[in-house]
């Protein structure tokens, strides 16, 4: 098995596929169903990587080749646990994301399709790189779809939303390039194993903590640079804003993972309470913001900044606080700061989509507009209750895990933090709580409530799918953890181990 | 037979230089009215320069006045083929402005042969020789469309400030003979000592350099320069001449004057930055696409002066790979905006591009995004590399600087991407480029991300050129 190139199939079948589909599909159900059915066809080698991986033992289905010989820059792929189940979510959530704009999308649909496509491949690219300048390559490529996604199927304001999208993240980026050149110089390697093991004094940790925080902190997005996401999101086609939700935030968690954790582990644990504040701040400060919505997008797009403050506290706060028991403090809380990542991955793309399925039907998002919802799509309403109280972390779906697990790592820290963290419990439930009473209870509200069609049978599938996922993961999550369970296990040793000692 | 193999070194150089004469004659014999024979002449006589760059072995002839080494061949082939592509790309643009004769090609030819000879100098003399030789080919080629007030201003422009220039790079380089008593570039890196005199003659020098390049301060001419002639010219004026004033730029500064070398490379990093910072600050408000090229042309020679600061082998092979996957890059962009058939194009012209021509669309968009660095293109290399040797150096704060600026100036590439991709278009109906520039361009497109994915051959090419 591992001789065929497993992660190298994955990666690079999407970006052919989208790159013919670009230049030469001609009808758009063409385009369509040769991206849907990609999308599926992925499914069995995602499938096979998942039967044959063996959690715990380091990093698989390795390929190695020299890429650009004279700086020691090589082709090398590999996963552990933690790429792997991030691997799968990109699986699993691209054809939601090809579905949700199957009627939605009517023009250009060739590039639309394409841009898709090659966008999948460049995000499993991230999650498979073992080569820094690889994973920088897919990383920047990326900005390059998702902008025209943005921005030539967007709403009104899609140009301002893309341009920002892209100045934001290229920002953010290019330090990250300039800590991966400084690490190249110090190891002469761009390899990521040996990145791990290179020794750092703290100050040149900090100042490289600082370049990768850079990168990532744009892409989770934490508060202060969160302001480019309410507005991608907005503006985005629903397949654009479910894959920038369900997947591209995702990135930023992976690669604190991949970089700033175990690349700079004492500068990370001496910047940990500034980190795990800020994300406190993003918990209940962005919650609070998402209370005062009106657009039904912004509110979920918000919401997904407060939720993604528990990826970042789950992964920070451990590091704060030391003690005996730092290792399995820290995998607690990177092990909920994942499965947060995941279950949010498949509710805020399920949230996505039902909100593009309203607009789709009633062409507007003001959350004004609608109310009694209920009484003209039943199955809707049934689903979407489901999505919001899964999003405030109703227990018995995956929502409720990864916060509990951050929560319980924080209380075991600082009990206040914890309580603070705590509040989007409560915040989480109002906002979604309140949303649903405006839009789905009540009366029909106007004569476009009451034209309202309930989900036809591609919807059917898509959300009732999602569904399956959140309920499955809130009851039985056992397979993702002892999926991640050894590598972040290894992760939070090495991590907690530090380098600076070892110069 | 044993005599011609003597001239080993300057094959490539005597073929151009024959060259020029035939397809004077050909244009002539053909009335001055079939410029396409011309053109093809011009065009399969560059293909034979290219052979015999190739062919020409390594060499110094005229007791080293002429130096045939890997960093010449490099640019003598770089340049043959750029303006063998400006050649392709320029012919729809100079008959639409009525520019169209024999003589761009003629002077097109002498520019490049001006590029060999400033390639391959050993000596001050040489050097200069080939410099003017340049020059002069391009002030008249500004001037190429007679009847234009705005050329004619354009290159008046061009000419006064770069006789300045070159005045003081000449009073530089008689300062130089001065204090070393030759003229050879060996011998005079080989006896000078740093003093006062030399001091001054290295920033006399890099003045003279700065301008030609466009470097802050000595940029002014070149929005002009750009803007003014039609397009066909610029995209002359904007590719081949980079690389003889990279060449002098590492035979003057870095080969001959190493005594200086601390002093002249702060002026070098002041100049840089400056660029930097002016080119992309000022090109973020262009409205005009040539004059946009222009300013983003002269952030990109602030980029590929910070390499030539950092020095070394790999700062230098780092420089020079960013000029060529510059130039390849510029060509590129002019040939798109020529295309569109608009006389001096305001960057309006590119709205809805994509529905008018997906394939030339697709084009510039690659082309747009090596500009920006990202990757997998070749621009991404290009910037990743000087990084490299800037960190390498230490100086991380100037490789800070420059990828703030890289980011700035993405902004009016995307511009032109957002233009192209998510405007309506001013008018409608199909762009028809004609098969030879389409070809081309979707090669130039493609050739940013092959080279952008298997750069091996041209990094070790970059690398033997200095290397030895």
């Amino acid at each position: 098995m591992p001789d065929f190139g497993f992660l190298s199939f994955i990666i690079w079948l999407p970006v052919l596929v989208g790159l013919l589909i670009a230049g030469l599909a001609r009808s758009a159900a063409a385009a369509r169903w040769a991206c849907l059915g990609v999308s599926l066809l992925q499914w069995i080698p995602g499938l096979m990587l998942w039967r044959a991986f063996e959690p715990g033992g380091g990093y698989q289905f390795v390929e190695r080749q020299p890429w650009i010989g004279q700086f020691n820059v090589e082709y090398y792929l590999g996963v552990d646990g933690i790429a792997l189940a991030l691997i799968l979510l990109t699986l699993l959530l691209t054809p939601a994301a090809v579905a949700a704009g199957w009627r939605a999308i009517d023009r250009r649909t060739g590039l639309y399709y394409g841009a898709l496509l090659i966008q999948q491949g460049l995000m499993l690219g991230v999650f498979c790189s073992l080569d820094s300048l690889l994973f920088y390559v897919f990383w920047e490529f990326m900005l390059a779809p998702m902008f025209l996604i943005i921005g030539v199927w967007g709403g009104e304001r899609r140009i301002y939303a893309t341009v920002k999208f892209f100045l934001f993240t290229f920002l953010g980026s290019v330090f990250m390039l300039v800590s991966l050149v400084y690490l190249y110089l110090e190891s002469g390697s761009y390899a990521i194993p040996d990145l791990h093991g290179q020794p750092l004094s703290l100050p040149e940790q900090q100042w490289l903590f600082f370049g990768f925080l850079a990168a990532f902190a744009v892409k989770v997005p934490m508060w202060p640079v969160h302001t480019w996401l309410p507005d991608a999101h907005v503006e985005a086609p629903t397949g654009g804003s479910v894959i920038l939700a369900a997947i591209l935030l995702k990135m930023g968690g992976f690669g604190l993972l991949r970089f700033g954790l175990p690349v700079t582990p004492d500068a990370a644990a001496q910047f940990a309470p500034l980190v795990a504040g800020l994300s406190l701040v993003a918990i209940v400060y962005i919650a609070l913001v998402a209370l005062a919505q009106r657009d039904l997008k912004k509110l979920i797009a918000y919401s997904s900044v407060a939720h993604m403050g528990f990826v970042t506290l789950g992964m920070f706060i451990p590091l704060a606080g030391v003690g005996a028991e730092g290792e399995a403090l820290l995998a607690l809380g990177m092990g909920g700061g994942m499965v947060q990542m995941i279950s949010h991955g498949f509710i805020s793309a399920a949230l996505f989509m039902c909100v593009g399925i309203l607009y789709d039907r009633a062409h507007t998002r003001q959350i004004g507009d609608f109310g009694g919802v209920a009484n003209t799509m039943p199955i809707f309403a049934v689903l979407l209750v489901l999505f919001a109280l899964a999003n405030a972390g109703l227990p018995g779906t995956s929502g409720f895990i990864g916060e509990f697990l951050v929560i319980l790592a924080a209380f075991r820290v600082e009990p206040l933090v914890a309580l603070g963290a705590g509040t989007i419990l409560v915040l989480g439930a109002a906002y979604s709580l309140y949303m649903i009473k405006r839009v789905v209870f009540g009366d029909v509200a106007n004569d476009k409530v009451a034209a309202l069609k309930d989900l036809d049978l591609r919807e059917r599938v898509a959300l009732g799918g999602m569904a399956l996922f959140v309920v499955a993961l809130g009851f039985y999550p056992d397979p993702l953890v002892e999926l991640m369970e050894p590598s972040l296990d290894a992760l939070a040793r090495h991590v907690v181990a530090g380098k600076a000692g070892a110069l | 037979m044993n005599a011609f193999a003597s001239w080993a070194p300057m094959y490539a150089e005597l073929l151009l230089a024959a060259l020029i004469p035939v397809v004077l004659l050909v244009d002539l014999a053909a009335g001055g009215r079939r410029q396409t024979l011309t053109r093809a002449v011009a065009l399969a006589g560059l293909v034979l320069v290219a052979w015999a760059g190739f062919e020409a072995s390594n060499g110094e002839m005229f007791g080293a006045s002429f130096v045939m080494d890997n960093l010449a061949r490099l640019l003598k082939l770089a340049g043959t083929l750029l303006t063998g592509m400006a050649f392709v790309y320029a012919t729809r643009d100079l008959k639409d402005a009525g520019a169209l004769r024999g003589e761009y090609y003629l002077l097109g030819l002498f520019a490049l042969l001006g590029v060999f000879v400033t390639a391959s100098a050993g000596s001050l003399l040489t050097l200069y020789l080939g410099l003017e030789l340049l020059a002069l080919a391009l002030y008249t080629l500004v001037a190429l469309q007679r009847d234009s007030a705005r050329a004619a201003e354009a290159a008046m422009k061009y000419f006064v400030l770069g006789a300045i220039g070159s005045g003081a790079m000449l009073y530089g380089i008689s300062l130089l003979y001065g204090l070393s008593g030759s003229l050879l570039l060996g011998e005079i890196a080989a006896q000078g000592e740093a003093g006062a005199g030399s001091y001054v003659a290295a920033a006399l020098v890099l003045a003279g350099v700065a301008f030609k390049l466009g470097a802050v301060p000595f940029h002014q001419w070149v929005p002009d320069a750009y803007q003014g002639p039609p397009l066909g010219v610029a995209v002359v004026l904007a590719t081949v001449p980079k690389l003889a004033y990279f060449a002098l730029i590492v035979r003057l500064m870095v080969d001959g004057l190493p005594v200086a070398q601390e002093q002249w490379n702060l002026l070098l990093i002041v100049m840089a930055v400056a660029s930097l910072a002016i080119g992309t600050i000022v090109a973020l408000s262009q409205t005009q696409a040539a004059r946009l090229f222009a300013w983003a042309a002269i952030a990109h020679v602030g980029f590929l002066l910070l390499g030539v600061a950092a020095g070394g082998v790999g700062g230098l092979s780092a420089a020079l790979f960013y000029t060529l996957v510059y130039i390849l890059m510029a060509a590129g962009a002019f040939g798109v905006v020529i295309a569109l058939e608009r006389q001096n194009a305001s960057l309006d012209s590119l709205r809805g591009l994509y529905r008018r021509h997906p394939g030339m669309a697709l084009t510039m968009l690659a082309i747009m995004l090596s500009l920006i660095g990202i990757p997998p293109l070749a621009g991404f290399l290009a910037k990743w590399q000087i990084l490299m040797v800037l960190v390498e150096r230490g100086m991380i704060a100037l490789a800070v600087v420059a990828v703030v600026f890289a980011v700035v100036a993405a902004y009016y590439y995307l511009r032109i991407i957002r233009l192209m991709f998510m405007e309506a278009p001013e008018e409608e109906g199909r762009v028809a480029p004609g098969w030879g520039a389409s070809l081309l361009l979707g090669a130039n497109g493609l050739a940013l991300l092959v080279l952008g994915i298997w750069p091996n051959a041209l990094l070790e090419l970059c690398r033997a050129a200095f290397a030895g």
